[in-house]
C-alpha cells in the first residue's frame, strides 16, 4: 500500500489527471454566458414575477376565492373582497409579499380562473422596504404589461398539463 | 312491540341496541356510523327525498333510505357495502347534474354538504352534456340571500318554515325539473328565526347576506359566547378574522335554544361597528367637547364623587341590565359602600310601588326545557315572539304535542300556534283578576282579607275565564308574564294577581325581565339584604341630583325616557359611561367615559333559568381599551377603596342564585295603592330590533319591517 502511494507521489500522477480534465474542457464549446449581455433562454414554464391577468374585454378575472392565499405555503397572500356594485364578487385588497413568496406556484395552480399567473420576469428590484407588498393594481399593472408574453408561455405549455 | 323492549340491528357487523321505532340513520348517528345525507335534519320532520342516505339492508330488494326506515329486530345493514355506494354515487350524480360549478365565489364553500360529499361519493367527469338549468331569485330582504340555482329541493327550508317558524314563508313550486323553492307573494321573510335557515340550507342557496362574499369559511376563527339581547342566554359561536367579528352562528346547547338562534342575536352584533363608537374619553369644557385620557376623566369623576360625597349632595346612579354581573356588582358594591342609595337598572320595568324584596326577581322556576312539556300554558302581557323568540319556539313545541295556550294581552299578538282562549282586551289586566278570581272559586282556597276584599270588587267570572282557570289548575300548567306586563304601570297589580293565581293553581311561573341579565343585577341587593332604602328607577328620575352617573345604556333604553331627560338636564354634572354618542349625551354629558360593549368584553350573566353562564371576547377587543371591569376597578382606586377580587364577586353571585333559586315563596299581597277597579289603558308598543343600543345601530336588523316600523 506505502509504496503505491509513495509512486503516485512521486510520478505527480493526480496532478497530471487534473491538468487533463483542464485541457479538455478548454477545447469543447462554451456553456456559460455573459450574462446580462447575454441571456440564457427560459423555459415557458419559470416562475417568475406575480400577475394578476384580464379578460379580453378587461375585465379583472379574479372572483376573491382565496384559494391562491388558502394554498400559499409561505402565507405571501392577503385579500380581503366584498360584492361589488353589478354584485359579482371582487377582491378589495390584493396584496402579494413579495419578500414571503418562495415562487412555488401553487397559487397559480390552485387559481380556477387562470388569474394569478407567474410571468417569466424575474429581474426586478425595489429601493425600499414597503415596495415589496404588491398591490392589486401593480399586480394587474403587470398582468396587462406582459400580457402577450404570458398567455404565449402559457399555451406553450398547455400541451403538458 | 312494547316500548321498553330493546332491539338488535347490526351495522356493518357490528350489533347495536336499538329503541323501536327509531330511524335507522338514527342509530347509525348515535353509534358514530356516518351516513351521508341532505334532507334529514334531527329537528325537522322526515322528507326522504335527496335519496342520498342509501344503505344495503339485507333481505330487501333495493337500498333503503336511512332516514325513513324504521329499525327492526334483526336487521342487518351495510352502510359501506358496494350497492350502497353505487345508490349513493347514483344519488350524487343525479344531484350535481343541475348544481352549478360555482363554489369558488360561493359562500357556502368550505362548510358546505353537498362539497363535502361529493369529495367522498362524486365523479372526476360529468356525463350529462345538456344545459343546466337555472331558476329565478327572490329577493327575501335584508338577511338571507338567496342563489337557488344552487337549491338540491331538500326542502329544509320549507320544513323549518311549517314546523318552527310556523308561517309559510317560503314554499316549493312546480314539479319535477322545474320545482323551485319560492316566498308566495315574494314577500320578505320576517320572522324572527328566519336566519336559521342559513345554517339548515345545506347548500349556498340561501346565505348569510351581510357577510356575502367577505370571507371564507376557513379563514375565520370561533369564539363561544352568549347573546345579549335578551333574558335567555341563547349560546352563539362568534366567528372572527383579523380581530373584527365576521358572523355569528348557533352554538347547540339542547337546554337552552337548540340548533336556533334569533335573528337579533345572529345580525345584532353589526352595531359594535357604528360610526358613533366612543374612542376617546371627553370632557365638556365650555360647551364642547375635548378629548382627554380616561385617566384623567376618571380622576375627574373621582373628584365629583368626593366632593357631592363631602357636601352630602345627592348622586344617583342608573346602569344597564345587560351589563354583566361582575360590572353590576362592583357598581353596586361601590354605591354601597359610598353611602349610595340611589341606584337601579331596571330601566324598563312600569310600577315600582311595594316593590318587594329583591329575592323574587323575575326569573323561572322551571328549566327553559322543561317548558316543551308543559300542557296548559298561559301567557300574560307578553308579545312573546318578539321578547323572547326562544322561549316562544318551546311554548310552540308544547302547543304542537297538544298543549293548550291561553294568551291574556293588551292587544291580540300574533302566535304562530294556536291559542285556545284569548282575553286580551282593552281591560286585560281586569280579565286576569277575574282568572284568579275563577280560580279561587275552583280550588275553594281560603285567602287572606285584602285579596278577598280587592277581589270582590271585580264582576263575576264569565264561563271562559273559568276555563282558562280550570286549565292552569291542571298538572304541568305555566304562566309566562311578559315584557309588555314588566312595562305597565300596572305591573304590581299584574304580578301580584299571577303570583296568587300561581300559588293558588299550583301552576309553574316564568317572568321574563329586561335586558340580558336583570337577575345579575338584583344578585348584589340579594345576598346584602339592602334592598329597602334603596331608591328605585321612578324615585331617581323624579328628584333632582348633583351628580347622576349612566352606565351602558342610553335614554332610548328606557321607557322613561323623557323623564330621564328631564334629570339629565337638570343634574349638575352628568357623567356617562357609554360604547356610543347620542345627541342627548352631546348635549347634557359633562364627562363621557368610553366603555366596551358586550361583545368586546368578558363575564358573565344570569339568564331567566338562573343559571349562571360565562363569555370571553378578550380575543375581539380591537384596541388596547381598558376593559369595563379595569375602568371600574380605577373608581375604587381614585377613591382609595378596596374592591373585591373577581374571585369573591363570581362566590357571592353563586350564593346570590342559590338564594333566589331557593326562595320557594310567592308574592302574596295585593298592592294597596291599587285596591281599585283596575281600568283600561293601552300598551307600550314593544320593537324587538329596539330594545338595546347595539341592536339599535345594527344596519341589517334596522332594515327589516320590523326595524324600518321602529319610527
Ligand atoms: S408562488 Fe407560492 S409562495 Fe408565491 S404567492 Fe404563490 S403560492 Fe405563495
Ligand atoms: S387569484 Fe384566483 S385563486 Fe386567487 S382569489 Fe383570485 S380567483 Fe381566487
Ligand atoms: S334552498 Fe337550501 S334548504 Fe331550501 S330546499 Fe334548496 S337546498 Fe334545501
Ligand atoms: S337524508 Fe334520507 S332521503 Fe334525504
Amino acid at each position: 500500500m506505502k509504496i503505491i502511494q509513495l509512486i503516485k507521489k512521486l510520478t505527480l500522477i493526480d496532478f497530471i489527471k487534473g491538468f487533463i480534465v483542464t485541457l479538455k474542457a478548454f477545447f469543447r464549446r462554451k456553456v456559460t454566458v455573459q450574462y446580462p449581455e447575454v441571456k440564457t433562454p427560459l423555459s415557458p414554464r419559470f416562475r417568475g414575477k406575480l400577475a394578476l391577468m384580464r379578460y379580453d374585454n378587461g375585465e379583472e378575472r379574479c372572483i376573491a376565492c382565496k384559494l391562491c392565499s388558502a394554498v400559499c405555503p409561505a402565507q405571501a397572500i392577503t385579500i380581503e373582497s366584498e360584492e361589488r356594485s353589478d354584485g359579482s364578487r371582487r377582491t378589495v385588497k390584493f396584496d402579494i409579499d413579495a419578500f414571503k413568496c418562495i415562487y412555488c406556484g401553487f397559487c397559480e395552480e390552485a387559481c380556477p380562473v387562470d388569474s394569478i399567473v407567474e410571468t417569466n420576469i424575474f429581474e426586478y428590484h425595489m429601493t425600499e422596504n414597503q415596495q415589496r407588498i404588491q398591490t392589486k393594481e401593480m399586480l394587474l399593472a403587470t398582468g396587462d404589461q406582459y400580457r402577450d408574453q404570458t398567455i404565449e408561455n402559457k399555451k406553450k405549455d398547455s400541451r403538458y398539463r | 312491540m312494547s316500548d321498553n323492549k330493546k332491539i338488535i340491528v347490526t351495522i356493518d357487523g357490528i350489533e347495536h341496541e336499538a329503541q323501536p321505532g327509531q330511524m335507522l340513520i338514527e342509530l347509525t348517528d348515535q353509534t358514530g356510523t356516518y351516513v351521508p345525507r341532505f334532507c334529514y335534519h334531527e329537528k325537522l320532520s322526515i322528507a326522504a327525498n335527496c335519496r342520498m342516505c342509501l344503505v344495503e339492508v339485507e333481505n330487501s330488494n333495493n337500498a333503503l333510505p336511512a332516514c325513513a326506515t324504521p329499525v327492526s329486530d334483526g336487521m342487518v345493514v351495510k352502510t359501506k357495502s358496494k350497492s350502497a355506494k353505487t345508490a349513493q354515487e347514483s344519488t350524487m350524480e343525479f344531484l350535481l347534474i343541475n348544481h352549478p360549478l360555482d363554489c369558488p365565489i360561493c359562500d357556502q364553500g368550505g362548510e358546505c354538504e353537498l362539497q363535502d360529499l361529493a369529495y367522498t361519493y362524486g365523479k372526476n367527469q360529468s356525463r350529462f352534456d345538456i344545459q343546466k338549468q337555472t331558476k329565478k331569485n327572490d329577493d327575501l330582504g335584508p338577511l338571507v340571500s338567496t342563489d337557488m340555482t344552487r337549491c338540491i329541493m331538500c326542502t329544509r327550508c320549507v320544513r323549518f318554515g311549517t314546523e318552527i317558524a310556523g308561517i309559510q314563508e317560503l314554499g316549493t313550486i312546480g314539479r319535477g325539473e322545474d320545482s323551485n323553492i319560492s316566498t308566495y307573494v315574494s314577500q320578505t321573510v320576517d320572522h324572527e328565526l328566519s336566519g336559521n335557515i342559513i345554517d339548515l340550507c345545506p347548500v349556498g342557496a340561501l346565505n348569510n347576506k351581510p357577510y356575502r362574499y367577505t370571507d371564507r369559511t376557513w379563514e375565520l376563527d370561533q369564539v363561544e359566547s352568549i347573546s345579549p339581547h335578551d333574558c335567555i342566554g341563547t349560546n352563539i359561536m362568534v366567528h372572527k378574522k383579523d380581530d373584527i367579528i365576521r358572523r355569528i352562528v348557533p352554538k347547540n346547547n339542547p337546554d337552552i335554544n337548540e340548533t336556533w338562534i334569533a335573528d337579533r342575536d345572529r345580525f345584532g352584533f353589526d352595531g359594535i361597528y357604528s360610526e358613533d363608537r366612543v374612542s376617546n374619553a371627553l370632557i365638556k369644557s365650555n360647551n364642547d367637547f375635548g378629548e382627554s385620557k380616561l385617566s384623567n376623566a376618571i380622576d375627574q369623576v373621582v373628584e365629583h364623587i368626593r366632593s357631592c360625597k363631602n357636601e352630602n349632595r345627592s348622586i344617583a346612579v342608573l346602569f344597564s341590565p345587560s351589563s354583566s354581573t361582575e360590572e353590576q356588582y362592583l357598581l353596586s358594591d361601590l354605591c354601597h359602600q359610598l353611602g349610595i342609595t340611589a341606584i337601579d337598572s331596571r330601566l324598563r320595568q312600569g310600577e315600582f310601588i311595594n316593590d318587594v324584596d329583591r329575592r323574587f326577581t323575575p326569573h323561572m322556576n322551571i328549566t327553559l326545557s322543561e317548558v316543551d312539556t308543559m300542557k296548559n300554558t298561559l301567557v300574560i302581557g307578553s308579545d312573546l315572539r318578539k321578547e323572547t323568540p326562544i322561549l316562544a319556539h318551546r311554548v310552540k313545541k308544547s302547543a304542537d304535542s297538544g298543549a293548550l295556550i291561553h294568551s291574556i294581552n293588551a292587544h291580540p299578538s300574533e302566535y304562530h300556534f294556536q291559542i285556545d282562549q284569548d282575553l286580551s282586551t282593552d281591560n286585560w289586566v281586569n280579565n286576569i283578576g277575574l282568572v284568579l278570581k275563577a280560580a279561587i272559586n275552583l280550588t275553594k282556597n281560603h285567602l287572606p282579607n285584602n285579596i278577598a276584599d280587592h277581589l270582590d270588587l271585580l264582576d263575576e267570572p264569565t264561563a271562559e275565564h273559568e276555563k282558562v282557570a280550570a286549565s292552569m289548575c291542571q298538572d304541568n300548567s305555566l304562566i309566562i308574564l311578559g315584557l309588555n306586563a314588566y312595562s305597565n304601570h300596572k305591573y304590581q297589580l299584574i304580578r301580584s294577581y299571577v303570583h296568587i293565581l300561581a300559588s293558588v293553581c299550583k301552576t309553574n311561573l316564568c317572568e321574563l325581565s329586561e335586558g340580558s341579565n336583570t337577575i345579575g343585577a338584583s344578585i348584589y341587593h340579594t345576598i346584602n339584604d339592602g334592598a329597602e332604602n334603596i331608591q328605585n328607577t321612578s324615585e331617581i328620575l323624579q328628584s333632582k341630583h348633583d351628580l347622576l352617573i349612566m352606565y351602558g345604556f342610553e335614554p332610548n333604553d328606557t321607557i322613561y325616557k323623557n323623564e330621564l331627560i328631564e334629570c339629565m338636564k337638570s343634574a349638575n354634572s352628568l357623567v356617562v359611561f357609554t360604547p356610543y354618542m347620542n345627541e342627548h349625551f352631546q348635549q347634557y354629558a359633562d364627562i363621557v367615559i368610553p366603555i366596551n360593549t358586550h361583545y368586546e368584553s368578558d363575564g358573565s350573566m344570569i339568564n331567566l333559568e338562573l343559571r349562571n353562564q360565562t363569555f370571553t371576547h378578550n380575543q375581539i377587543i380591537n384596541s388596547d381599551q381598558f376593559s369595563n371591569v379595569e375602568v371600574l376597578m380605577s373608581l375604587y382606586q381614585g377613591m382609595d377603596m378596596q374592591s373585591k377580587s373577581i374571585d369573591e364577586i363570581n362566590e357571592s353571585i353563586q350564593t346570590g342564585i342559590e338564594i333566589i333559586m331557593n326562595s320557594s315563596e310567592r308574592i302574596s299581597l295585593i298592592p294597596e295603592v291599587t285596591q281599585t277597579k283596575p281600568s283600561a289603558e293601552s300598551a307600550i308598543e314593544f320593537n324587538m330590533y329596539n330594545i338595546d343600543n347595539v341592536l339599535r345601530r345594527s344596519k341589517p336588523l334596522q332594515q327589516t319591517k320590523e326595524g324600518i316600523g321602529k319610527k
